[in-house]
């Protein structure tokens, strides 16, 4: 753990809103290491999806510094930023947001035939992931078909299969009973352990913070607490 | 994988992609079908107006056609034949000569024109031949007792109240300018389908005008026999060159027939705005159900390009999907068009009720739609283009999509 693989200094993100400008981030600092499993914990609107979203150059920062494995991600044009998250960054997102024309296999597939992974290698990588995840038996099934848990497993694969130095996670069980929950972050947790992935998740749930190793608090856009 | 996505992206809502299919079916059906009844209507005329009497090709004095007067004749040498000939192969050239004069029965006169024709060669050429309704055409051998044959139109023998078997009287000016007269008899009536035709027409033995209208064996024209019914042929330079030389010019049926042309071209001008408002409202009407799809799918949109997908990709697969629909509809009105067109083209369409305009212009009610390659293949070739530039649009709409508030869309 010597160099940090995020880097926050002094973040901060303002929207305008009509005539009111928002102070979303204020000045956030913050370093998280390779293989560290990180909760960004704190009230609706404190602003942890808001930080989740610039580590994961989705939003752009309105002042500060964002660094991902080495990238300064203020340097970089919409291209740049999506190499960036095609490469280094898997995501979990609270809707599971799979894409609902494609089956589990392919939904998996589908980012590393953008990665341009052969087609024998990438089928080969869907079934061992799915089967990590514990639904190998699910692949040929479409999102419709799967359930919220199920979706949410193949959305950890499909952050995952494309061996990314860090998966950022959204609220990734708030649509989960507490027992799938569970389920979902022993996996996660499991996945952290293996192949010491960087798990950075947003959540409010007690549950989810609880489980994970480095808790950080956001509240009012700043770094409240860090444990 | 592109290729992949937007298939199944189109089935999505699939009563919407087959919806925009069949529109796009229907205008490409129709875009085959109304053109090759255009071409199919043109040709009618066309034949009607050249087959009467013109024929596909002339060749005449250069002068001729602004000035049609009895001197402007020239004597048909066996070199012109050869060469003719030679150019292009299986053809035959039949004299005319032309003229105007009075002509007269028992009771009246009337102002008509005669035209001098060797009758085995006009079946060739002219339809009057087959039109004899009362008697028979000019005998096809020459001889002293046939040579003063003359068959007239249906109008002017009524008007003239003569039956076959009448003498008739011609007198008019000879090429010289002498008195050309001479009393024939009338051995057929025709009926060329067209009434001013038939009110002022007369045809008689080309070597008896010769002689009565002191031609001296010339002709006013050499019409081109060459056994073929295509309209748009074109004939070899050397061949124009060789006439040209010698005064003279092979004028095809659109030089001799130039209101035909101008109402072809009206047609045409009208036709094609109509094909372009349809064009334009498939068009809008599919680029409208694709931007719909698009705005449907924006939240999609934005978790894929979190993933990591551009807005290029996007943008493709988005194409893609308006090919697909487009490649369903064009695809499927082509062969529809094709079938029915070629249906129409064997049995005709008979436009009930509009049998007295049409004869007017010596058509029959029934028009044959013609299907070629232009009547086949442009009209879809057209739309498929329109809707494949048309298609890109939604796609260049994805490069302004911004993922934040794109994945926050319902």
């Amino acid at each position: 753990m010597d160099k940090p693989i995020v880097i926050c200094k002094d973040v901060w993100k303002i929207y305008q809103q009509g005539e009111v400008k928002v102070e979303a981030l204020r000045g956030v600092d913050l370093d998280i290491f390779q293989g560290e499993f990180v909760s960004l914990a704190g009230a609706s609107g404190s602003g942890k999806t808001t930080l989740l979203n610039m580590i994961g150059g989705l939003d752009s920062v309105s002042s500060g510094y964002v660094e991902v494995d080495g990238d300064d991600l203020s340097g970089m044009n919409k291209n740049g930023l999506a190499d960036l998250r095609l490469s280094k960054i898997g995501f979990v997102f609270q809707a599971y947001n799979l894409i609902p024309v494609l089956t589990a296999y392919e939904n998996v597939e589908f980012i590393m035939q953008l990665q341009g992974v052969p087609a024998e290698r990438r089928r080969e990588l869907s079934h061992e992931i799915l089967g990590r995840v514990g639904i190998a038996d699910m692949g040929e099934r479409k999102p419709a078909e799967l359930s919220g848990g199920q979706q949410q497993r193949v959305a950890v694969a499909r952050a995952l299969v494309s061996n990314p130095s860090i998966i950022l996670a959204d609220e990734p069980t708030a649509n989960l009973d507490s027992k799938t929950s569970e389920s979902l972050l022993e996996l996660m947790a499991e996945l952290n352990q293996e192949s010491q992935t960087t798990f950075i998740v947003a959540t409010h749930d007690p549950q989810v913070i609880e489980f994970t190793k480095r808790k950080i608090l956001i509240s009012d856009g700043k770094v409240a607490q860090d444990c | 994988m592109i290729v992949s996505l937007a298939w199944r992206n189109i089935w999505r809502q699939p009563r919407r992609t087959l919806l925009s299919a069949i529109a796009v079916m229907l205008t490409c059906g129709l875009l085959v079908f109304l053109p090759a009844l255009q071409i199919g209507s043109y040709q009618a005329m066309v034949d009607a107006a050249i087959g009467i009497i013109d024929g596909t090709a002339q060749i005449q004095k250069s002068a001729y056609l602004d000035s049609p007067s009895m001197r402007t004749s020239f004597l048909p040498k066996d070199e012109l034949y050869q060469t003719v000939k030679q150019e292009i192969p299986d053809s035959q050239l039949a004299k005319r000569g032309n003229s105007f004069a009075l002509v007269s029965s028992e009771e009246r006169s009337y102002g008509l024109q005669i035209i001098g024709v060797e009758p085995e060669k006009e079946k060739l050429i002219s339809t009057i031949p087959k039109n004899i309704k009362q008697g028979r055409y000019l005998s096809a051998e020459v001889t002293s007792e046939s040579v003063n044959e003359i068959i007239l139109g249906s109008v002017l023998a009524k008007n003239l109240q003569l039956k076959v078997g009448d003498k008739v009287t011609l007198l008019g000016t000879g090429k010289d300018g002498s008195l050309a007269a001479d009393s024939l008899q009338l051995i057929g009536i025709f009926s060329s389908g067209i009434k001013e035709l038939d009110r002022q027409l007369a045809q008689m033995h080309y070597e008896r005008f010769s002689e009565t209208f002191s031609m001296e064996n010339q002709v006013h024209a050499l019409v081109l026999i060459n056994g073929e019914k295509s309209l748009m042929r074109s004939y070899p330079d050397s061949l124009k060159r060789y006439l040209q030389e010698r005064d003279l010019v092979l004028r095809d049926w659109q030089a001799l027939q130039p209101d035909i042309v101008d109402a072809i071209k009206l047609d045409i001008s009208s036709a094609l705005a109509m094909y372009i408002i349809l064009i334009l409202v498939i068009v809008f009407s599919l680029l409208n159900s694709s931007l719909m799809s698009v705005l449907e799918r924006t939240r999609e949109f934005g978790m894929m390009m979190a993933l990591g997908v551009k807005a290029n990709l996007l943008g493709k697969i988005i194409w893609v999907e308006s090919i697909f629909v487009m490649l369903l509809g064009v695809c499927s009105g082509l062969i529809i068009g094709a079938v029915v067109t070629y249906y129409y083209q064997v049995t005709g369409i008979t436009f009930t009720g509009a049998d007295v305009v049409f004869e007017q212009f010596g058509l029959d009610p029934t028009i044959y739609p013609l299907l070629n390659a232009i009547s086949l293949l442009v009209g879809p070739l057209v739309i498929g283009l329109c809707l494949a530039i048309a298609g890109a649009y939604p796609g260049f709409r994805i490069h302004r999509l911004e993922i934040i508030p794109a994945m926050r869309s319902v």
